[in-house]
């Protein structure tokens, strides 16, 4: 058992989180709020703290920077004594008054106009530091009616505020207790009753898991590089997944990424940037012996100790090392080396039919995400002395030129970051742009690609690395995904929807949609299945042995398009990341 | 039994009426103190009644200008004037108090003497006449009342005034001031000829004033009598009718 579940939004009760003040109490309903809006349920915010904007501030930095789903109730500004301003998001209520909150809450909660929503009260503090006892029949008769509604409530109060036997009474009204101890500077949350966990005790790690750059990556399946390498001396299509075979639409893989960009502009493509290096890297160093014996001899034979020399790169490239020949297999694009246009440790390649950028012509950005960091971290891994490569674009489908172009220099590039890291607008263009290419599809039958020589379809590690390397990336980078998938799934619910189309109809098309991009074998029932889920089916490289469903993109599309159009919710149970045989979402 | 209800047309009001609204023909007791809301309700009463149910209304200014009233109200976003001009809504202004300025004195106070109960209802009818009327207003009831220091006087008075509407079949609501803050409350005569008594309480608790909306009594009607939160937000006063008042 986990932290993470008991941070999953409870589906109903009132849960009332127990600790003394700068415990962490607030994180931990932060941390459950970003859950909740992934699950596309409303989350109405009692602030009584700090402001909406603070709230807000703090969840712009777990990765959440346009949050959407969530409304407030401001019981801090009036209260202190502050001028509101006006916010289309929030209620002005006053701690003194209960009156105030109760008439605040419920008309945030008509504007929600669904149930299934999660009220956080941060916190009940100052409510009970000026009502009194007047806070339990608040709690009784109002809160909980709140919850017979069909709604959760999550309530921070602090330990030591008031008198003992008062939180004892408050207690006594919540379904589930959580306490958090904090001793010698470390932390334990006590379980003391949950309508979802029994009883227990969980060590709060001290340190956040939010690392600027994560680079620990654990491999568990061994067998996976092998089975991938072998496939691709064999030309096979299908070494992992048996039934559908490895290849899915570079559509279903392009869409995740720019869903999971939209929540985090800023961390996501740098992120995605460092993870698609590290991993050709390690590749080459530390899973060196995972490859076949024919692989690393070849690697042994024909590849230089040193890539500085245009001769040397031109010789590699020739040979279809690097990455070429695997890009050319995979699909991601025709890779070439440019020698005339390079000179000593400034390399240049271009890329044709880049699976990443075709079909984003003129979006006014370079949006290639895997190929130049797999370059520049197959160059660190090779070289003897690991010098840091690292790779730019130069040109690009999506600046408007006819191909794309990277440049390979070993070293710091300035401008990466910059490159990397997009507008707003230009990740919602692009997008929109995806959006009405899926509705294209799903109305009028309209290609989702039409690449003339590689396809449309691009190999599952290509996948992978083009959807991010999420398993190792972190909750946030996770979290990003989960809610780009939901608002995605939700738009095109209701595009649908207003095309005209009824509930079953559009379930049917998406579920279509699906198969064929053959992200596996979907079947709807009691649950939806999908057998061979192309998200899960390389993380599984990482996840081996998790207890976590992984498919982090599916499950928050699934959610939204649901949410939308059938005003239901589903959450995964079984994952082929967990080790499930299939991937499984029931409803809830 | 009574089968015929308008509906007040205020937001969570109607559901605290048992879903229906006022008896038709009923004449409501308002009563509220300062700042409760009291011409806010009635003026919400009569603008609903016009432009959402097709009842024409007579708003009887006993007190205050009904130009006064016209501009306070139009926050709400009720343009009361093109009603007057749709013939939907009149304005009547009885006020036995006139004011009108005099170059000498300053101002003066006109016709404190002959304003009677057939003053009253002769306005009322003429109002009905005119707009062909099915909702009164009369606020503040209070100076009405006033007129008649005998109580045995005020009392006939104010049960005629009653039995005449009861003849138009107009529905009304008597704007009253509440006596006493808070709570603790004396109950006024009106409430016992009334049919139906709404009360808009305030209470003050710190810094913060709390409103209640009450309805005491409804005569052919099963209501919800616990007080209940209401607010008076930009469009009107809104009533809260599943929220309890907590202290």
């Amino acid at each position: 058992m986990s932290l993470a579940k008991i941070q999953e939004p409870p589906d109903k009760g009132l849960i009332l989180l127990v600790g003394a003040p700068g415990a962490g109490k607030s994180t931990f309903c932060h941390q459950m709020v970003v859950k909740s809006i992934a699950l596309d349920r409303p989350v109405i915010f009692v602030a009584s703290e700090k402001s909406p904007a603070e709230v807000l501030e703090l969840l712009s930095g777990m990765g959440m920077e346009r949050p959407v789903g969530i409304n407030f109730v401001d019981a801090f500004t009036e209260t202190v004594g502050l001028t509101a301003t006006e916010r289309s998001d929030t209620i002005y209520a006053n701690c003194v008054d209960l009156n105030s909150l109760s008439i605040a809450i419920t008309r945030q909660q008509e504007r929600a106009g669904k149930k299934g929503a999660l009220l956080i009260f941060d916190s009940l503090t100052s409510p009970y530091l000026f009502s009194g006892l007047e806070v339990i029949k608040f709690m009784r008769l109002f809160l909980s009616r709140f919850v017979s509604e069909g709604n959760s409530v999550f309530a921070l109060i602090d330990e030591g505020c008031g008198k003992e036997e008062d939180l004892v009474a408050m207690m006594s009204v919540a379904d589930g207790i959580l306490r958090v101890e904090v001793k010698n500077g470390a932390r334990t949350m006590n379980v003391v009753k949950h309508p979802a966990v029994s009883p227990m005790r969980i060590e709060i790690p001290t340190k956040s898991e939010q690392v600027e750059t994560p680079l620990s990556v654990d491999y568990r399946d061994s067998g996976m590089t092998k089975r991938w390498a072998h496939a691709m001396m064999m030309g096979r299509e299908a070494g992992l997944r048996g039934e559908v075979g490895d290849f899915v639409n570079m559509f279903w893989a392009n869409l995740a990424h720019w869903s999971g960009m939209l929540w985090d502009p800023k961390r996501f493509p740098t992120t995605t940037y460092v993870l698609n290096k590290e991993d050709p890297r390690s590749a080459m160093r530390e899973r060196r012996g995972l490859f076949p014996w024919y692989w690393r001899l070849g690697m042994k034979l024909f590849i230089p100790k040193n890539f500085s020399t245009v001769k040397e790169m031109k010789k590699a490239s020739k040979r279809g090392a690097l990455y070429i020949r695997t890009a050319y297999w995979e699909h991601s694009g025709i890779v070439e080396y440019l020698d005339d246009a390079s000179k000593i440790d400034k390399h240049y390649f271009r890329v044709y039919e880049s699976s990443d950028c075709w079909g984003m012509e003129n979006v006014g950005a370079a949006v290639a995400s895997h190929l130049p960091p797999l370059f520049a971290g197959f160059c660190k891994g090779f070289e003897k002395e690991e010098r840091e490569w690292n790779a730019i674009e130069t040109k690009c489908i999506g600046l408007g030129d006819p191909y794309c172009e990277f440049k390979l220099v070993p070293g710091e590039i300035d401008e990466l970051r910059g490159c990397l890291e997009k507008d707003v607008s230009v990740i919602e263009n692009i997008h929109e742009r995806l959006l009405e290419r899926l509705m294209g599809f799903l109305l009028h039958g309209k290609p989702l690609v039409d690449r003339p020589k590689l396809g449309s379809d691009i190999q599952l590690h290509a996948v992978w690395h083009a959807m991010g390397v999420h398993p190792p990336a972190g909750e946030r980078y996770q979290m990003a995904l989960r809610m780009g998938g939901a608002r995605t799934g939700k738009e095109i619910g209701k595009w649908l929807l207003e095309a005209g189309l009824s509930n079953d109809e559009i379930i049917k098309r998406i579920l279509d949609f699906l198969e064929h991009c053959n992200v596996g074998k979907v079947t709807l029932g009691e649950t939806i299945k999908i057998k061979e889920n192309c998200e899960s089916s390389w993380t599984r490289l990482f996840t081996t042995g998790c207890e976590e469903p992984s498919c982090y993109f599916t499950t928050g599309f699934l959610n939204g398009l649901f949410s939308s159009v059938k005003d239901q919710h589903v959450r995964e149970i079984k994952c082929i990341a967990a080790e499930d045989p299939y991937c499984e979402w029931e409803f809830v | 039994m009574i089968d015929d209800y308008i509906p007040t047309g205020i937001s969570g009001a109607d559901k605290i009426l048992g879903e229906k609204g006022i008896p038709r023909g009923h004449s409501i007791l308002v009563a509220g103190g300062p700042g409760s809301g009291k011409t806010t309700f009635a003026i919400q009463f009569l603008y609903k009644g016009a432009t959402e149910y097709n009842e024409p209304g007579i708003y009887i200014s006993l007190d205050e200008d009904p130009e006064e009233v016209k501009k306070n109200m139009s926050k709400f976003g009720w343009d009361l004037r093109k009603l007057e001009q749709d013939k939907k809504l009149t304005f009547i202004n009885v006020s036995p108090v006139r004011v009108a300025s005099s170059e000498k004195t300053g101002l003066i106070q006109l016709g404190m003497k002959e304003f009677k109960l057939i003053k009253l209802l002769e306005s009322i009818r003429e109002g009905i006449d005119e707009v062909q009327a099915k909702r009164v207003v009369i606020d503040p009831i209070t100076i009405f009342t006033l007129q008649y220091p005998e109580e045995v006087e005020r009392i006939y008075a104010m049960r005629d005034l009653i039995a005449d509407f009861r003849k138009t079949g107009c529905t009304n609501l008597l704007i009253s001031e509440l006596r006493g803050t808070g709570l603790e409350r004396e109950h006024q005569f009106e409430e016992y000829l009334a049919q139906g008594v709404i009360l808009l309480r305030t209470v003050m608790k710190d810094d913060r004033l709390t409103r209640m909306f009450q309805v005491e009594k409804m005569r052919g009607l099963e209501v919800d009598n616990q007080p209940r939160p209401y607010n008076i937000t930009n469009s009107g006063i809104e009533v809260y009718p599943t929220l309890m008042v907590f202290k």
